[in-house]
């Protein structure tokens, strides 16, 4: 009983901590307190000497007169003065934090090399733009959805849609891949499936007749 | 001793309080998203049903209808529907197999009567024939809605719920329900597939999903012959060894799969394609890395123009290029007789490094390449400029071939103009004076991008 306990108890603590952490970590992100540095926090000077909040010289740093012109600023738009530019100041500041100057990018472009980096990181070069061609024919194709989003987020369509590998961190070689199939190249030879004979027990994509096979993915029609 | 086991016992029941609280509250987030995405998906159950039924009905409309104004409402309503209605099937969490039948059916129509409307638009009457498929597209539509009808009262009544039928198969109850979705429209299906074949002016018509690529009438050639176009495209004094990658056994154009070993390097093998008909080059990708830039993009414009000339493709021009981390992507089109042919173009990756070539994409061209008889402009520069708005400030006029969304080739004059500082390419037709398409310029990081 006692040893139970003594193995037990820690690692309640441990997982009980790690849920209080994930959560805070998910609130704290994007936001700017003393000690900050940054373009944006220069960003956010320039705007509150606009406005007349804050007195200095923008710079690029978030010091103690920085933090009493942001919780001025808090208190006359009515957001809790506490001093951190969390997403709401920025909003009230009219400043997007995500993006610098937002410039016209082919769409979906990175949409589909996350879903090549979910789903084919590791693979050789072209059998990950060949993944990336699959999803560009299945545009094409009357019996799928016709946009790259439509495809990709088709419930069941994509393991790493379902897993969440699609969120992971993008590596440069699948947004390479990504470019590459949009602009027309396909490995895959215009093939609409693919699968890990290693992992599928699905036997209709058995059945399906093989174009090539790249790496450890079949592509197939 | 009674207070280590007091201790123990407060320790142990603040772990179970704790833990089936926690998981309780776990419980309850759970159910609140499965009830969440219980509501998206009945609710594009209930958007399918009602624009199938929109479909129906506007098809049949279309059949007793006298006036073409009214008739181009109905089509475009129709286009619409379809629309909506193949993304919240396609939305819905059933196996695709089971409703890859329904979507093309969806798919088809919407593009079939979006051809109408253009036929329409552009003032000519429907044909018998294309009135006769209106008919019996009505009638699978009719059907398609019964069983949706039938559907939705089966699911109202059983109370299925889609979250369940995501994970199917862990479970007899699970896969029972999503045995019986599936089962529904597989069952769909087998009717569907009696619909007529519809060839159209559209991109997803039957002759263009069958396109047969020219190239396979052409001699075939041997492995040996197609390992040495191979090396003749990459450079005979680079290449080490090559290997065949991939064994092929279906494709639109046969072809040998090569793997190319360059001299130095230990990975990064380049991959070529060569058709099986022919021995013509499909595509060609090296993975290499790209270092810092050290040619002008105009310079890296002529290493490929060269480069086409020396394999085969003559009488090339460059059209656009794109930047994309070093690497230079240009585009390359036919000219005849000093029309430009879009359909048959070639893309060259450049390296900007060195002015490698890292890519080449010729499977368009060699699916579209063909000597062509052109026709002579039935009307003149003049004529045709009438034609184009005059907003439009025009800088450039020239004569191509374009393809359409269908594939269909059309004789255009390409007025190349700008709008407000914008900058747009407008293609009026040569024949008849129509205005068949316009382009937008955007600029883009990466280079000017038509859309």
């Amino acid at each position: 009983m006692r040893r139970l306990v003594q193995i037990f108890l820690p690692l309640l603590i441990v997982f009980f901590l790690a849920q209080i952490v994930i959560q805070i970590k998910d609130i704290e992100a994007a936001s700017y307190k003393i000690g900050s540095k940054g373009d944006i926090v220069k960003k956010i000077e320039e705007k509150l000497k606009a406005l007349g909040y804050f007195k200095g010289n923008p710079d690029n740093y978030f010091g103690k007169d920085t933090q009493d012109a942001v919780k001025k600023f808090q208190r006359a738009k009515g957001l809790k003065a506490d001093g951190v530019v969390g997403s709401n100041t920025l909003r009230a500041l009219g400043i997007n934090a995500g993006q610098k100057a937002i410039k016209p990018q082919r769409s979906d472009v990175n949409l589909l090399a996350r879903a090549i980096n979910g789903e084919a990181r590791g693979e050789p070069y072209i059998g990950q733009v060949a993944v990336g061609a699959v999803i560009v024919n299945r545009t094409r194709d009357p019996r799928f959805p016709k946009t790259i989003a439509g495809v990709i987020y088709q419930p069941g369509a994509f393991t790493a849609v379902a897993d969440g590998q699609i969120n992971a961190k993008l590596e440069p070689t699948p947004q390479k891949a990504a470019n590459d199939a949009l602009n027309g190249w396909d490995p895959s030879g215009g093939a609409i499936y693919y699968y890990n004979p290693a992992k599928t027990t699905n036997k209709w994509i058995w059945s399906r007749p093989i174009i090539k096979r790249i790496g450890k993915h079949v592509f197939c029609r | 001793m009674f207070n280590k086991r007091s201790f123990l016992a407060i320790v142990v029941s603040i772990i179970v309080v704790g833990t089936s609280t926690y998981s309780f509250l776990l419980y309850l987030d759970r159910k609140e998203f499965r009830n969440y995405l219980q509501g998206q998906y009945q609710k594009n159950l209930y958007e399918l049903i009602s624009n199938v039924e929109g479909i129906q009905v506007s098809l049949s409309k279309s059949r007793v209808t006298a006036s073409p104004k009214q008739a181009l409402i109905l089509f475009s309503d129709i286009w619409r529907q379809a629309s909506i209605a193949q993304d919240k099937l396609n939305s819905l969490p059933i196996n695709h197999s089971a409703i890859a039948q329904t979507t093309k059916f969806l798919t088809q129509v919407g593009d079939f009567c979006f051809a109408l409307l253009k036929t329409i638009n552009s003032g000519q009457s429907l044909s018998e024939a294309d009135m006769n498929t209106v008919d019996k597209l009505t009638d699978f539509a009719g059907y398609l809605n019964n069983e949706l009808h039938q559907l939705e009262r089966e699911i109202s009544q059983g109370n299925i719920d889609w979250t369940e039928i995501k994970n199917a198969g862990s479970s007899m109850f699970r896969r029972n329900l999503s045995e019986t979705v599936d089962m529904k429209f597989e069952r769909i299906a087998k009717e569907l597939q009696e619909y007529p074949t519809l060839i159209y002016d559209g991109p997803f018509s039957e002759n263009v999903l069958n396109i047969k690529p020219r190239v396979l009438n052409e001699k075939e050639v041997s492995l040996e012959e197609a390992k040495r176009i191979a090396k003749k495209i990459i450079g005979e004094d680079r290449v080490e060894s090559i290997s065949v990658y991939s064994d092929k056994t279906s494709d639109k154009i046969p072809a040998y799969a090569l793997s190319v070993k360059i001299k130095g390097r230990k990975d990064d093998d380049i991959n070529i394609d060569i058709s099986k008909n022919g021995g013509n080059l499909i595509y060609m990708l090296d993975p290499r890395e790209v270092g810092k830039q050290r040619i002008k993009i105009e310079k890296a414009v002529k290493i490929g123009l060269k480069f086409l000339e020396e394999n085969g493709y003559k009488s090339m021009i460059p059209t656009y290029s794109l930047k994309y981390d070093n690497v230079a992507v240009i585009n390359y089109v036919y000219v005849q007789d000093k029309v430009l042919i879009y359909p048959d173009q070639v893309k060259l990756k450049i390296a900007l490094d060195n002015g490698d070539i890292v890519g080449i994409e010729a499977q368009h061209y060699l699916i579209a390449h063909t000597k062509r008889n052109l026709p002579r402009p039935r009307i003149n520069v003049d004529e045709a400029r009438q034609n184009v708005s005059q907003k439009l400030e025009i800088k450039n006029v020239r004569l191509t071939i374009i393809p359409m969304e269908s594939l269909k080739e059309v004789f255009c004059y390409e007025f190349y103009g700008t709008y407000k500082g914008e900058k747009y390419l407008v293609y009026i037709n040569a024949i008849d004076g129509t205005e068949e398409k316009i382009l937008k310029i955007i600029d883009t990081p990466n280079g000017e991008l038509t859309m």
